[in-house]
């Protein structure tokens, strides 16, 4: 009796080259987005990085970096990193406490109506926005006047209050880093569930013990990455800060607007080496603002 | 006197009334399950109990004290919620050992009272680990040590189970009550899940549009539903829709059939024979009558079903489709078709009025 | 009680400068006069460059909804190991603020054989990028709500091909998301100075543009025409949400 061996047998595997065609169709597909995205994104950043390299009289060095770290440089990312920094806290301690109310609290019903607002109000900033504090709280706009007619006190002479100066910007760049906050911090108090606050209620917890407990740690992560993008979105901001302190104020993306639109020659080293910066610190927000965000959805499933 | 006490509750959001006077008597160490579909009530009563929810009217009462007006945290009760109650921030240790950190209880405490909970619902090693590394039936586990940790004096279950997978469930259930009996807790259970509450209950409480229509022993609910809603809801049931007879008979679609001794009820009446189709057999038609003691329907097998532990033949009488459950290790085959004969013994037969509601008078 | 006091407080605050920028156009000193907004129905500048915007904003509007509406959905059928690829991407000019990237553009584009700057089509390109994360968003969250996947196979499976497929099933049922892209993209485009400034400046002034010069020179006007554009650009959406609303999908809800 013979013991007949089988053959092993492979199956016959997709055809090479009609493999290719597919993968080439596949990326066919995706051409369109990416030259976008290369022309328009991709190569603009890397320009403006290999700028930054290149040095005013040829060759490559670091020394317009160190350029970049000149005083009035340093002082205007101060600067930048403090309003964004003061501005995002700000906008998390009271978008935060709008968020819960509109949640949890009592004005529950009209949710979609706030969210709409804020929609609207988190993208009117710019010149406009300026314009309107201008004609609220600048030297004649309304509410200094009432306040001086009620109070005889004079907001701009007597308390050295100004629109144009850094108080003013922080008071302004809240009218839209608020409602963004409340936009972001909506979603993530939905996902405070009503059987924790329940729970730690049965097992004895009063209302302020559970959010030292359960609320605040488990908001945190998604709070912290809202914070996150709100720096990121103050830092990066041009227009409103353009407007109102017309380059008074020594802020990063002023300055950078100085030497694009300057009168004299373009210093693109420079200029490049600055934005590359300015890339930085948003990049680095980005990067906390993910970390954040990767916590928060682990958390909240 | 009963450990538990609820007192002629009612509760209306808007114009609807979700309770509608409950009234109920829990003794120390029973479980009692609230059954019915979503929106009888059960939750919403639960909620009363647990203080989340303040009745319109009524009292809860619990060991002799009036609760009413207390508020959840003062009432040293336990809760399971349906599930997403673990708190997501801390560790199954963590999460035990909350309601006792909460009391200040000493650390040496706590450590050791998580260690005997965590081992009493079989999750020695998983104290470490986050909600959201753990199963969906580890974490009801974990929630049902939370809320032993702080010996409460009742626990209260709100559909535990619902959101688990079907073995788990069945698992888990067990586990529940054996945990139960052994702590001798007093607990009580939601559930819309009837097979749940046969099987883990001392009683059950079959409730229906805020209302509890009969509470009893398992096999009292079952075998001798109250109501036509008791007896529709909690398992299935035939009914055959007749006219009552002289003597205790009973005419159904040209057939005369024997009432129950139990009662005399008396002829001319429309009702409802109620018959679960366990209680039903089935023989070819030709064959010697079996029993003459036994009610004899003539039909024809319409469908068969294989359903593991019995087979359910669906047979066509008259017009009339009935459900009969046969052993599934019974030998004889009836192929669609065959004219058969169900028959089943008179006492197995529960006589219902036509309009629902009960024919049989004021509950034993 | 202190929910609505926290939620009437911020409400007052961000009406408070919109009163003020309302009472300062209407009322010159005491008296109510509608004459800075009609100042803008002559002011043949005005309309010009409000045209140019709408135009602009009609353009990203257009470019961007739909390369980004394919692509998303090419990438999620076709090619799902790009997916993580497309969210890096997707998320980058985030990670660019609109002075860094004009700042690139600029280098790029304002030599031959490219000279770029200075027409609406590399600005319309750029506000796409700007554009970009918030569609995309918008997009992939619809995308995920109407279970793409399934209605894909479920019309594959009827014989549709992957272009019927994307026109006939896909876009309505992700026309909520598409709708609310736009919106995002067109206000964002309405209201954008930075890169106008840069990129184009009056060789193809836009409105943001045209109103930082006047109000300069004269501020009643400045702030007639900021209040005349906002009603503009809320017109212009409750028009297009209007128009859309005839499209089938779940709009009306998701809408809200």
């Amino acid at each position: 009796m013979s013991l007949a061996v089988p053959r092993v047998h492979h199956p016959p595997s997709f055809p090479l080259h009609l493999r290719l065609a597919r993968a080439a169709a596949t990326l066919a597909g995706v051409l369109p987005f990416g030259l976008f995205v290369g022309l328009f994104l991709l190569l603009p950043v890397a320009k403006m990085v290999a700028g930054a390299l290149t040095l005013a009289h040829g060759g490559v060095g670091l020394d317009n970096f160190r350029r970049a770290l000149a005083p009035q440089y340093l002082s205007a990312f101060r600067t930048s990193i403090l309003l964004s920094l003061e501005t995002a806290l700000l906008g998390v301690l009271l978008g935060t406490a709008v968020a819960y109310a509109v949640v949890h609290g009592a004005v529950r019903r009209h949710q979609g109506l706030v969210v709409t607002f804020c929609t609207v109000t988190s993208n009117f900033a710019g010149v406009p926005l300026a314009f309107a504090f201008i004609t609220t709280l600048g030297a004649v706009g309304w509410v200094t006047v009432l306040v001086q007619r009620l109070f005889h006190v004079n907001l701009y002479t007597d308390l050295g209050f100004a629109i144009y100066s850094y108080y003013g910007l922080v008071l302004v760049y809240a009218y839209f880093q608020l409602p963004l906050m409340v936009l972001l911090a909506v979603p993530a108090m939905h996902g405070l569930r009503s059987e924790w606050r329940e729970a730690a209620r049965i097992l004895g917890a009063s209302p302020w013990q559970y959010w030292r407990d359960v609320g605040l740690p488990v908001l945190a992560p998604s709070l912290a990455g809202a914070a996150a993008l709100l720096f990121a979105n103050a830092f990066g901001a041009y227009a409103t800060a353009y407007s109102l302190s017309s380059g008074a104020i020594n802020l990063i993306t002023l300055r950078i607007g100085t030497l694009i639109n300057g009168d004299v020659t373009f210093d693109a080293g420079l200029a490049n080496a600055l934005g590359v910066g300015m890339t930085a610190v948003v990049g680095a927000a980005i990067l906390v603002y993910q970390a954040a965000n990767r916590t928060a959805r682990r958390w909240m499933r | 006197m009963p450990y538990l006490e609820l007192e002629d509750l009612h509760k209306a959001y808007g114009h609807t009334a979700a309770v509608a006077g409950v009234t109920l008597a829990v003794e120390r160490g029973e479980l009692v399950s609230l059954l019915g579909p979503s929106g009888c009530g059960k939750t919403t009563t639960l909620r009363i109990v647990a203080g989340f929810e303040v009745p319109d009217r009524g009292r809860v009462r619990l060991d002799g004290r009036d609760i009413t007006a207390l508020p959840p945290e003062r009432r040293g009760i336990g809760m399971v919620f349906q599930s997403y109650s673990l708190f997501p921030n801390m560790t199954a240790a963590e999460n035990i050992a909350y309601g006792l950190r909460i009391a200040r209880r000493p650390a040496a405490e706590i450590r050791r009272r998580v260690g005997d909970l965590l081992d009493l619902v079989g999750l020695a090693d998983a104290g470490d680990r986050y909600p959201h590394q753990l199963s969906g039936g580890m974490q009801q586990r974990v929630a049902l040590a939370r809320a032993l940790a702080i010996e409460p004096r009742i626990l209260l279950l709100d559909e535990p189970l619902s959101a688990l997978d079907a073995k788990v469930r069945v698992a888990l259930r067990a586990e529940i009550r054996r945990i139960q009996t052994q702590l001798g807790i007093t607990a009580l259970y939601v559930t819309h899940d009837q097979e749940e509450a046969l099987s883990l209950s001392d009683r059950v409480a079959v409730m229906s549009g805020g209302r509890i229509e009969q509470v009893g022993p398992p096999e009292e609910v079952y075998g001798d539903p109250r109501t036509e809603f008791v007896a529709s809801f909690v398992g299935s049931m035939n009914q055959l829709a007749g006219v009552v007879g002289p003597d205790g008979t009973f005419q159904y679609r040209g057939h005369l059939l024997r009432l129950p001794a139990r009662r005399p009820v008396p002829a001319g009446r429309g009702g409802v024979l109620l018959v679960r189709p366990e209680a039903m057999a089935m023989e070819p038609e030709g064959e010697a009558p079996a029993s003459p003691g036994l009610n004899a329907l003539s039909g024809r097998v319409v469908t068969r079903t294989f359903l593991g532990p019995v087979v359910r033949f669906v047979v066509e009488v008259e017009g009339d489709y009935l459900s009969v459950d046969v052993p599934g290790t019974a030998r004889r085959a009836y192929p669609q078709g065959a004219r058969v004969r169900v028959v089943f013994d008179p006492e197995a037969g529960i006589l219902m009025g036509g309009t629902g509601g009960s024919v049989r008078g004021a509950p034993k | 009680m202190t929910g609505w006091a926290v939620v009437l407080a911020f409400f007052a605050y961000l009406i408070l400068p919109l009163v003020g920028i309302l009472q300062f156009t209407f009322f010159d000193g005491p008296r109510f006069t509608l004459a800075h907004y009609l100042q803008a129905v002559s002011d043949r500048e005005f309309q010009t460059y409000m045209g140019h915007s709408l135009a602009l904003a009609a353009a990203t509007v257009a470019v961007t909804v739909a390369l980004v509406t394919f692509t998303t959905y090419w990438v999620h059928t076709r090619a799902r190991w790009l997916k993580p690829v497309l969210e890096f991407v997707a998320f980058l000019p985030f990670v660019v603020p609109a002075v860094t990237l004009a700042l690139g553009l600029i280098q790029l584009y304002s030599r031959p054989p490219l000279v770029l700057t200075g027409t609406p089509q590399l600005l319309t390109l750029a506000y796409g990028v700007l554009a970009m994360p918030f569609t995309y968003r918008a997009v992939e969250n619809a995308l995920g709500a109407i279970d793409a996947q399934t209605l894909s196979e479920a019309a594959q499976s009827l014989g549709a091909r992957w272009t019927q497929r994307f026109l006939t099933v896909i876009v309505p049922n992700v026309w909520p998301g598409v709708v609310s892209a736009a919106l995002l993209t067109f206000s964002l485009v309405m209201g954008e100075f930075t890169l106008a400034l840069f990129l184009v400046g009056s060789a193809y002034e836009t409105y943001p543009l045209y109103l930082n010069q006047v109000w300069r020179s004269d501020p009643k006007y400045g702030a007639a025409i900021a209040i005349l554009s906002f009603l503009i650009t809320w017109g212009s959406s409750v028009v297009f949400l209007a128009a859309s609303r005839r499209a089938p999908g779940q709009v009306q809800a998701a809408l809200k």
